[in-house]
């Protein structure tokens, strides 16, 4: 996502004078994220993260603050294997126990919150309905707006985020399914807003603690397209017939290095987004049919000719079936 | 892939490459999805050795993980005199070994689910492993219905592990990406067997 700091100067420099403008002023979806996107980058915070998804529980020490301009943030895994990610602007370092093989999902280790919060546009509202509900109860204690996206049709999920009253932070976000169920969960269960944080926040706790074991390995951030190759959108070899309404292609990218050559589609309605990929079928690479669930994301593949095609998304499964049958190639 | 680089992969994970050559490499596994495929069988043929598989070797035909052992055994015996016994098994590279532990998975993954015994093919999933040496390793036959649970509720996250470049490569340019934090053995989930749940055996999944 973007930053918001980037786009609302004045409102980023009020909240770091400590003088933001009352949360209850705001009235728009475009106001509430933006709060809670500027509190997310903006402000000091220090509290243990619970992931809640499929069954499953992880639990991260988050420990953010914005010093000289740049944001320090360090990630500490707090349960099962011992991983820690900290980052200074766009760099980080990524801690690791020496027994284990790299975690496929290096690069997108951090603060889960900032991943939550979309983009806005105003076309969110065709497809999500919004509710507001301020001074709606209470996470780790302290008192929360509602923010509700419901979904107007079964081809994405629905969205709720609760933010701090005093300083917008969003400390919980949920998936939601058109009953309002929540199949994923991130939400602080204590954190500390405001309070001094010193360098020695921000050292690993891995290797300071004593324990030994682990390989620490520093990365500059990559920007998107690292992997692939951008095309434009008119020399796609292939196309959606039956795309669900609303969402619309992004980026179209060729990468070269995975078997056979691979187009990637990404579609987005501004919240979910939706991949396809068409790659050249190798008998020594992994395929799949059918649909698959990881979780909340769901996957399908099918084959088309002498391509295999996956589509990966966090949409329901009804969503990624219907945009895997009607792949066509383009004349 | 090349022998160089097939040996700095395995150095790395025997924790036995230099700092430089290090962030070289993670940055070439990052932007190679062949690379961490590598990284990946190597990881399950290290598991594997050290015995950390054990219930996925359960699951295992006899004669499959026989030959596991007889590459470990002929693969560590010639340099027995001057190694200790348990040796680093990222140095094991024998194609043999690879394709074995590759098989493991791709077994296990296609083991029949007792409690969906009628699953049709359209609501199941087929995934099969890719081989550095074909011949025990399923074919890709997707006709013939398969034992995974059907979406939604899919909770075997080892058979989603095939998707994992794709996950990846979508992170990096979805609006929100697929967020499956801190995920270990990508590749080494085993499948439920007889009221013992997958992620009771789990070990280093956080």
């Amino acid at each position: 996502m973007r930053s918001v700091v980037s786009r609302c100067g004045p409102i980023f420099a009020l909240v770091l004078a400590g003088l933001g403008p009352s949360i209850e002023a705001a009235d728009t979806p475009l106001d509430w994220f933006t709060h809670m996107d500027d509190a997310v980058r903006s402000l000091n915070y220090r509290g243990d993260l619970i992931h809640a998804h499929d069954g499953d529980v992880d639990s991260l020490e988050v420990v953010h603050a914005l010093r000289d301009g740049v944001e320090h943030e360090r990630v500490t895994t707090l349960n099962g294997a011992a991983q820690e990610s900290i980052r200074r602007g766009d760099e980080f370092e990524v801690t690791t126990p020496r027994s284990t093989a790299l975690p496929p999902d290096l690069l997108t280790m951090g603060n889960p919150l900032v991943a939550m919060l979309p983009e806005y546009r105003d076309v969110l509202a065709e497809h999500y309905e919004f509710r507001h509900r301020p001074d709606s109860g209470q996470v780790a204690g302290r008192r929360v707006h509602t923010l509700t996206m419901a979904a107007r049709d079964e081809f994405r999920y629905g969205y709720r985020f609760q933010y701090d009253v005093e300083t917008g932070l969003p400390l919980k976000y949920e998936l939601i399914d058109r009953a309002g169920r929540s199949l994923e969960t991130v939400m602080f269960s204590r954190i500390e807003v405001n309070s001094p944080l010193d360098a020695e926040a921000f050292r690993s706790r891995l290797t300071q603690s004593g324990r030994e074991g682990f390989r620490t390995i520093r990365l500059a951030r990559p920007s998107a397209g690292d992997s692939g190759v951008a095309v434009s959108e008119s020399e796609a070899r292939f196309g959606v017939e039956r795309l669900p309404a609303g969402f619309y292609l992004t980026v179209v990218t060729r990468h070269d290095n995975m078997p056979g050559g691979a187009e990637h589609l990404v579609y987005t309605d501004g919240m979910a987004s939706i991949s396809v990929f068409a790659e050249q079928h190798a008998q020594k690479r992994e395929t799949m049919s059918g649909l698959l669930s990881m979780g909340v994301a769901n996957a399908f593949g099918v084959r088309l000719g002498e391509y295999q095609i996956t589509v990966i998304g966090e949409v329901p499964a009804a969503t990624v079936e219907r945009v895997g049958q009607s792949i066509k190639p383009r004349p | 892939m090349t022998d160089k680089i097939d040996a700095q992969i395995s150095a790395f994970i025997d924790d036995e490459l230099i700092t430089e050559e290090s962030e070289l490499l993670v940055r070439r596994l990052c932007s190679d999805p062949a690379m961490r495929q590598t990284a990946a069988r190597y990881t399950m043929i290290g598991d594997a050795l050290r015995g950390s598989l054990d219930a996925v070797r359960l699951d295992l035909n006899n004669a499959v993980m026989d030959a596991i052992d007889e590459n470990a055994e002929s693969s560590a015996a010639p340099d027995s005199a001057d190694q200790p016994a348990a040796r680093p098994w990222g140095r094991l590279l024998g194609g043999g070994a690879i394709a074995a532990a590759v098989a493991v998975v791709a077994i296990t993954a296609l083991q029949p689910d007792p409690a969906k015994p009628g699953l049709s093919t359209a609501d199941t999933l087929s995934v099969t492993a890719g081989a550095i040496s074909g011949e025990v390793v399923p074919s890709n036959d997707t006709s013939q219905p398969l034992g995974l649970t059907p979406t939604p509720g899919l909770r075997r996250a080892g058979n989603a592990a095939a998707l994992d470049d794709y996950v990846l490569l979508h992170n990096q340019y979805a609006q929100r990406p697929v967020h499956r934090p801190v995920r270990f053995r990508a590749l080494v989930v085993p499948a439920e067997v007889e009221g013992e749940s997958a992620t009771s055996r789990r070990t280093s999944k956080p």
